[in-house]
């Protein structure tokens, strides 16, 4: 096999970066649920004919991270895929929760295996005992949803529909999921149309070629990045500040040791998995820990095999960063696939003040309301997840309400949000005073507020309500989540007004027509000394 | 030139240059000039060009102009100092925007500013439901407070977006009068009238650019007219390819982001049309961008959102044109992991490529040509072959290829990242570019037209006359257009008979009174943006005013099947209802040109082409009869540009002067 020169390889890297953003807008435009569409909670990625990642799309960082540990899993199962297989499953200590479900397609080319097209999505509802997700108090893996094992949705072009059947008669909401799906393949789809025609221009030997050398790019982008990071080892700490059925806080510790070719990332000293689903699996956990590496090495650069290989994780078998059956894990994409990456930069945050965030919101404030439709007499439910205050840095203040830690989801428009859900949003906002104070402030989180127009359940999983968002280089605190209840005038922090354990950890608590839901969310630390304060830099 | 005559003008104002074309009606002329422009005073620039064409006034039946006066005023943050008046609790919603972040892995990425700074937002309390319903009544004290309030910051405008007003406008036309009542001329940009869709962000930033750019457009409308004394004559080229009175250019500045690309869409268009020409790829390659648009069946695409910044969406209707960041003064570089990149940085005109002299050291795409030969360094603008070569050199050296070798690199680099993004408006989209011509313009077109189309399996391509004027020259093909949108949110099945009748015909009256004289003559063009239910992206759909629900689902399900291969069958959504009227188009009759007849006339130099073995002939187009045929490989020449045609490649000049090259299928460009 020749080389391909160098031009040729560039522009086949190119061609494979644009096929992951058409796989992308094929599945904004197909999908069902607003929390596609609108939300973008969903991931691509194209992996090679060993289940390496070869590019990623825009995305979210613990989806395509944990897809390291599925596509292995899928390789070792499936080791000679045919054409028109479609591979599918959402097994929680494979990739994430079970809300996102990961669809992996074979692509050949001329009967050829070149690679595969992955779409990973969260799905609106997987059954389970929180209608939409998020049962903060679930105690086992199986409450938080169906669990679909590694298995073949398709098989060589023709609809499994056992398999189709038996995951749509245990969803609350099958047309919703049966349309993200269908979007899902549609991308995998149109993944494998492109590089067939790539590989009708360039040749197949040069498109798998091309396929290692997009690797081999990044490796060597990444290590020249490194050298700007001292060889040394680095410890950080933090923590879950309880799991929803005691105050029992969780310690977080890591420890980096930085070679000039290796990171080594070791959670010795971290807390035993909890009871409650704020755990995560090693592919999660992973994901968390690539996250955290990729932002203080260098973010621009193309995210895949090239750079994962170069990080090596240590977790402890049973510890909440490398759970084991039967222990839920449903919190891991919102909340340890943040603080995991925000505890590896706090790791560098007294060596290289300059190259890390102080602390942010750092959870995803996930909620889920289960109501029944006044318009069509049926249970329904929704499920949202909310922007906050990112930290500041050397060079200027937090940005106020974004999505952040690996995340380029959009919020949802609060006017089709109402459109589709009984509920009337009297305040969406920025939280003043939120971000922690300093040379250069920590940014504001967001206020939502929500009068429920029916009786609802509502579901939480949430963190960072007790332990504030830290300040870096002398910076102030910002302010921790917090959600509350107002009714009949009075208004109480939820944990308060239903008496419970955690402020944010809890399942299916009623709330009626007429109350108020105030979600405001966190904000970030600051950076340096107040004296000399600034909004602006 | 007959004084009978009626004479047609368009006048595109660009950062550097003002083009004129002028097409007299009677003869079928078409003439045009260049003068520079005047950013400080654009009118001045304007009235330079029009003198320098010398056409009287008086003569003058219509004239169109396009003008980056509203995309300046964004990219450079200069417009005008406005108030937000919206929804209590949403006064935020400028600052949130929709919460996202380019990627996901960045610490460093820093939001934009809003174009409304967070102290000058106020807010009302009232409160319309998604049903359309009042939550609260509008309170006239608490409206007549925030308006002090407002006035008190000394603002030159009020951009006003209460929420779901697409469905209920009441409470903000309450605001729009006491604001109207109390400061009488105060610009005034109201979301239900300027975009009455749902999304509250989308639509509050497209309200507050609106109001953001009116202060400077209304000024600049009235000296126009004060300085021609011809009140009305001026119309502006809208995004979606238009002309539009003053009035409504005045109070909808937004329709005017992308006025000069729409220009040279609207020029292919018409070349299109003079030449037979129905389906056509346009591409316009400049100094730093490269354009796409797709013209199918003689018609262009539009598309309803585009962004004027990062998170700066508008929803205002636009020519849908693809711009990718590259153009002959891109700069290459290698990054560390050893790849070629091309842009997205631009060594602009000063210092521009290295081979321009000034100072510029870095290698640009135009520096890879002139290495190719594809450019005369001896022309119009002198270059000096030697400095591209050590740009390129220093290319090579990492790649230990030869200068020719990375040269030629660099360019198909280049061309993958045009094809992909050609792929994008077609292949992506189910439209098979074999069957189209591709239609080359802009000053660094001309090299990479024939390697793209041979890259992408398009046929033909036709270097049109006029190519440096080009938007300028479509701008005289522009007809009149309005277009109006609502959104209705209902359910299809909901819908009372003749809801749907009722809110287009409410859109259509107020099209037609913005077309004014030209009402009786206008087509509309009625369309529906449908979902299923349950989904969440809408479709746009053609319909008849008077369809039935049945009749409206059959087409939306037939679209669906042609853009996604499926149809479902399920109950469907009506997002939003949207219209637009278009006068009939100009039926402008260009003469043929002037042919100087005789035969191939001899070339005006040789030039060494690498990857060539002999030099090949180099032609002056300007001394090209019509009829002419050229094989390939040789160059043709303009004052401006060149054109590269590949060995293989035959060209002929067509009757109006087009350069129309075919390119033989299985050639080496």
């Amino acid at each position: 096999m020749s080389t391909p020169d160098p031009f040729t390889l560039q522009i086949i890297r190119n061609y494979l970066t644009s096929t992951t953003e058409e796989m992308i807008q094929t599945t904004v435009r197909t999908a069902y649920s607003p929390t596609f569409s609108e939300g973008y909670d969903f991931s691509c990625a194209l992996f090679d004919v060993s289940g390496r990642m070869v590019i990623q799309s825009r995305g979210i960082g613990v989806h395509l991270g944990s897809l390291v540990d599925t596509m292995k899993a899928v390789v070792a199962k499936f080791p000679t895929p045919a054409p028109g297989d479609v591979f599918i499953t959402n097994h929680p200590y494979l990739a994430t929760h079970q809300s996102d479900v990961v669809v992996c397609r074979p692509m050949f080319c001329d009967g050829r295996p070149i690679g595969y097209a992955v779409n990973i999505g969260h799905w609106t509802d997987i059954g389970g005992m929180s209608a939409g997700g998020c049962a903060g108090t679930s105690t086992h893996v199986v409450q938080d949803g169906l669990i679909i094992p590694l298995c073949k949705l398709y098989d060589r072009g023709a609809l499994v529909e056992p398999v189709c059947d038996f995951i749509l008669h245990n969803v609350r909401l099958p047309d919703d999921d049966w349309g993200d799906l269908m979007s899902q393949i549609a991308a995998t789809t149109v993944a494998e149309r492109r590089l067939r025609e790539l590989a009708a221009r360039y040749g197949m030997d040069d498109l798998l070629t091309g396929m290692q050398a997009a690797i081999d790019y990044s490796r060597e982008r990444f290590l020249a990045r490194m050298r700007g990071i001292p060889d040394g080892t680095y410890r950080g700490c933090d923590c879950i500040e309880d799991d929803g059925v005691s105050d029992r806080r969780y310690p977080i510790v890591v420890t980096v040791t930085k070679t000039p070719e290796r990171f080594t990332v070791d959670f010795a000293g971290t807390a035993r998995q909890a009871p409650t689903p704020v755990n995560a699996a090693l592919s999660a956990a992973r994901a968390g820990v690539f996250t955290g590496i990729i932002a203080l090495v260098d973010p621009t650069i193309p995210v895949n095999a090239g750079i994962f290989d170069l990080i090596e994780l240590w977790a402890p078998v049973g510890s909440m960063v490398n759970a084991t059956w039967p222990t839920p894990v449903y919190g891991c994409t919102f909340e340890l696939a943040k603080r995991i990456p925000e505890t590896m930069l706090r790791a560098f945050a007294e060596a290289l003040p300059g190259r890390v965030a102080a602390g942010s919101h750092a959870s995803g404030n996930n909620l889920a309301g289960r109501f029944i439709d006044p318009r069509t007499g049926l249970e329904a439910a929704w499920y949202n997840y909310y922007e906050g205050g990112q930290g500041a840095t050397a060079t200027g203040s937090g940005n106020d309400a974004v999505y952040f830690w690996g995340e380029t989801s959009h919020n949802q428009p609060i006017e089709v949000w109402e459109h589709k859900y009984p509920v009337l949003v009297e305040r969406y906002g920025l939280r003043d005073g939120s971000g922690g104070v300093g040379r250069f402030q920590g940014g504001m989180g967001s206020v939502h507020e929500y009068r429920l127009l029916v009786d609802h359940h509502l579901s939480g999983l949430g963190d960072r309500h007790r332990v504030a968002p830290w300040g870096l280089s002398g910076g102030g605190e910002g302010a921790p989540n917090r959600w509350s209840l107002r009714r009949d005038g009075v208004t109480r922090p939820l944990g308060e007004a239903f008496g419970l354990v955690s402020p944010s950890k809890f399942h299916a608590l009623p709330l009626l027509a007429g109350d108020v839901l105030i979600i405001e969310t966190g904000g970030g630390g600051g950076y340096g000394d107040a004296a000399g304060s600034s909004r602006d830099a | 030139m007959n004084p009978a005559s009626a004479l047609r003008v368009g006048i595109d104002i660009g950062g550097t240059f003002t083009d004129i074309v002028l097409f007299d009606e009677g003869s079928g002329q078409l003439s045009h000039a260049k003068s520079l422009s005047t950013p400080a005073e654009p009118e001045s620039g304007f009235m330079q060009a029009l003198a320098a064409i010398g056409a009287p006034l008086g003569a003058i039946s219509s004239l169109v102009h396009g003008t980056t006066i509203v995309t300046n005023l964004i990219l450079e943050r200069k417009g005008a100092r406005i108030a937000l008046i919206t929804t209590k609790g949403f006064r935020d919603v400028l600052e949130i925007m929709r919460a996202t972040r380019p990627l996901p892995y960045d610490l460093a990425w820093r939001k934009p500013r809003p174009l409304v700074p967070r102290d000058l937002c106020f807010e009302v309390d009232e409160r319309v439901g998604a049903d359309g319903e009042v939550v609260r009544a509008i309170d006239p004290d608490d409206v007549r407070r925030t308006i002090e309030a407002v006035l008190e910051r000394d603002v030159e405008g009020v951009a006003i977006c209460l929420l779901h007003s697409y469905l209920n406008d009441a409470h903000e036309r309450i605001v729009e009068a006491a604001v109207k009542a109390r400061q009488p001329g105060l610009p005034l940009s109201v979301s239900a009238t300027v975009c009455r869709e749902v999304r509250e962000y989308e639509r509050a930033n497209t309200t507050a650019v609106n109001a953001y750019a009116m202060p400077r457009v209304q000024r600049y409308a009235a000296a126009l007219d004060d300085r021609l004394q011809r009140p009305e004559l001026v119309r502006y080229l809208s995004s979606e390819g238009g002309m539009q009175p003053g009035c409504e250019a005045a109070a909808r500045p937004i329709s005017l982001c992308v006025s000069g690309p729409a220009g040279g869409v609207l020029g292919c268009q018409l070349v299109g049309r003079m030449t037979g020409r129905d389906n056509l790829i346009t591409v316009d390659m400049g100094g730093t961008s490269f354009d796409v648009a797709v013209i199918q069946h003689g018609q262009f695409e539009v598309r309803n959102t585009f962004e004027v910044g990062w998170g700066l969406p508008v929803k205002v209707p636009a020519i849908d044109i693809k711009t990718i960041g590259a153009g002959g003064g891109s700069i290459v570089w290698v990054d560390e992991g050893g790849a070629l990149r091309v842009g997205p940085q631009s060594a602009g005109a000063d210092p521009g490529p290295a081979c321009y002299g000034r100072g510029g050291s870095d290698c640009t795409v135009t520096d890879a040509n002139v290495v190719l030969g594809l450019i005369n360094p001896d022309g119009v603008l002198p270059m000096d072959a030697s400095l591209a070569s050590r740009a390129v050199a220093g290319i090579a050296e990492r790649f230990g290829v030869s200068v020719e070798a990375a040269a030629e690199g660099i360019i198909r680099v280049v061309n993958a990242g045009m094809a992909a993004a050609i792929r994008q408006m077609t292949v992506e989209k189910g439209i098979d570019p074999r069957d189209f011509s591709l239609l080359a313009f802009g000053g660094a077109g001309g090299q990479h037209a024939a390697a793209l189309a041979r890259e992408i399996g398009i046929p033909e391509v036709v270097v049109p006359r006029m190519a440096s004027v080009f938007s300028a020259f479509g701008m005289v093909n522009a007809p009149l257009k309005i277009s109006r949108a609502a959104s209705v949110m209902r359910p299809l099945d909901a819908l009372q008979p003749g809801e749907l009748h009722r809110v287009l015909s409410g859109l259509e009256r107020d099209a037609r009174a913005a077309m004014r004289d030209e009402a009786a003559s206008c087509a509309v063009v009625y369309a529906l943006d449908l979902k299923y239910l349950r989904q969440a992206h809408e479709i746009i759909v053609t319909v008849g005013p008077d369809w039935t629900p049945a009749h409206i689902a059959t087409a939306f399900e037939d679209r669906h099947r042609a853009l996604y291969g499926t149809a479902l069958g399920h109950a469907l959504m009506v997002v939003t209802a949207r219209l637009t009227a278009t006068s009939p188009a100009p039926s402008l009759q260009p003469a043929p040109v002037q042919a100087p007849g005789g035969g191939l006339p001899a070339p005006v130099r040789q030039a060494r082409v690498a990857g060539v073995t002999a030099p090949v002939p180099v032609f002056d187009r300007a001394l090209l009869p019509a009829g002419l045929r050229c094989n390939g490989p040789c160059l043709v020449e303009e004052r401006d540009t060149s054109f590269w045609m590949p060995p293989g490649a035959s060209g002929q000049i067509d009757a109006f002067g087009n350069l129309v090259v075919r390119l033989d299928p299985g050639g080496i460009a």
